[in-house]
């Protein structure tokens, strides 16, 4: 493509190029090597850590369920989890990351995919939306944002001021990962899918968890001033 | 930039030496500022460097060198809240040496007409022409430099050039990349 004389580039200084040379040499920076090690510890701690809370906290739980509701709710919102873990956290081929109109579908649509799946299914079987009135959702709620804080902080971390473009999309992409992962586990977990539970336990926490990481996204992913 | 990434500190200066006279050019339209200018290309490059251990090997440097320059511009354009540009950039800079004096005037008027008509268009399409047009950047690079699919670059240049193309004409033409 031919570019346009107008406005003409302007002449880059030595000594400009000496004085970036300079500050780089006076400034830190980690190498490849050292930045894939310390995401590689932040990735395994993310995952293990969810992973103990949640055998701490009773593990799979099947309560009455046949095992093949807790397959396919479990299996449907693992497979989404997995589609939404690449699109947030893997940047492709671009050192940008994905498009912002491919965030934003992730933290927006991954919820009611994930929602629409639990109650379709479940509804299939007798009884399987039936109310617990015991159950409002509280310790729902509470293993949700257990299995997800860490994970949050962790992935967040591993992009660390990599995104000039729109961090906030990034980290509410990588908040609704997380969240769609301790939805997984929460389904695991819990045998109930009365609707007003599932509003209250399984997806309001996951819109925290994309909210948090929203702001989360802004504070850590974007650039900072040094 | 992947040697730098690396670890080889002496491959920065052949990664300045490729994109700074581009990051000079596009920041100082932007900001007419030569020292601004300056300051912004060197934390544009400061910025690189303390990230470097992140660039995805094979990846392209430039889009990213972009975006950073541009959010760092928007960033210092924010916190100082003073207007800039979209226009005014020195006419003599865009007159090519050696022209006749109606090649002058017809080139000041050229540029007058692109400028007037660049500070008319929306953000986002004045900028994605600009990275294209003026910056030489490919649809891909402009899409990954603004963080929106090629789709997205695309109709923002095309409405760009013909909001340009219905005032200045034949002047400007539409590449043909596709």
């Amino acid at each position: 493509m031919r570019a346009l004389a107008y406005p003409s580039p302007m002449a880059s200084s030595a000594d400009l190029r000496a004085r970036v040379l300079a500050e780089a040499g006076r400034t830190p920076s980690p190498t490849r090597a050292q930045v894939r090690l310390r995401n590689l510890a932040l990735l395994i701690s993310g995952i293990v850590l969810p992973l103990v809370v949640f055998v701490c906290w009773g593990g799979v739980r099947p309560t009455g369920r046949p095992d093949s509701l807790i397959f396919e709710t479990a299996g449907g919102a693992a497979a989404v989890a997995l589609v939404v873990v690449i699109v947030a956290l893997r940047r492709g081929r671009s050192m940008l990351g994905r498009a912002g109109s491919w965030l934003l579908a992730a933290a927006v649509v991954t919820p009611i995919v994930l929602f629409a799946w639990k109650v379709g299914i479940s509804s299939a079987y007798p009884n399987g939306t039936v109310d617990w009135p015991e159950r409002v959702g509280f310790r729902c709620l509470r293993l949700s944002c257990l299995t997800a804080v860490w994970p949050l902080a962790a992935f967040v971390m591993t992009r660390q001021e990599s995104d000039p473009t729109h961090p906030h999309l990034t980290g509410a992409a990588i908040g609704a990962a997380v969240g769609a992962c301790s939805w997984v586990l929460v389904d695991l977990w819990c045998p109930v899918a009365y609707v007003p539970h599932l509003l209250l336990g399984h997806l309001l926490p996951f819109t925290l968890t994309t909210l948090a990481g929203y702001w989360l996204g802004g504070a850590v992913i974007g650039l900072r001033k040094h | 930039m992947d040697r730098y990434a690396a670890g080889e500190d002496a491959a920065f200066a052949e990664v300045y030496d490729e994109v700074a006279p581009k990051l000079l050019s596009y920041l100082g339209r932007q900001t007419r500022d030569p020292a601004r200018a300056e300051d912004l290309v060197q934390r544009t490059f400061l910025q690189m460097h303390r990230a470097r251990g992140t660039f995805l090997s094979g990846s392209a440097v430039l889009p990213w060198a972009f975006a950073i320059a541009r959010r760092l511009f928007i960033d210092e354009l924010r916190r100082s809240r003073r207007d800039v540009m979209l226009g005014a950039a020195p006419i003599d800079e865009a007159i090519p040496s050696g022209e006749s004096s109606a090649g002058v005037v017809e080139a000041e008027q050229l540029a007058r007409m692109i400028q007037k008509e660049l500070a008319r268009l929306p953000e986002t399409q004045r900028t994605a022409f600009e990275l294209m047009r003026f910056d030489g950047l490919s649809h891909a690079e402009a899409a990954e430099t603004l963080g929106v699919t090629i789709s997205a670059v695309k109709l923002r240049a095309h409405r760009a050039y013909v909001a340009l193309r219905a005032v200045l004409g034949a002047a400007i033409a539409e590449p043909d990349e596709s």
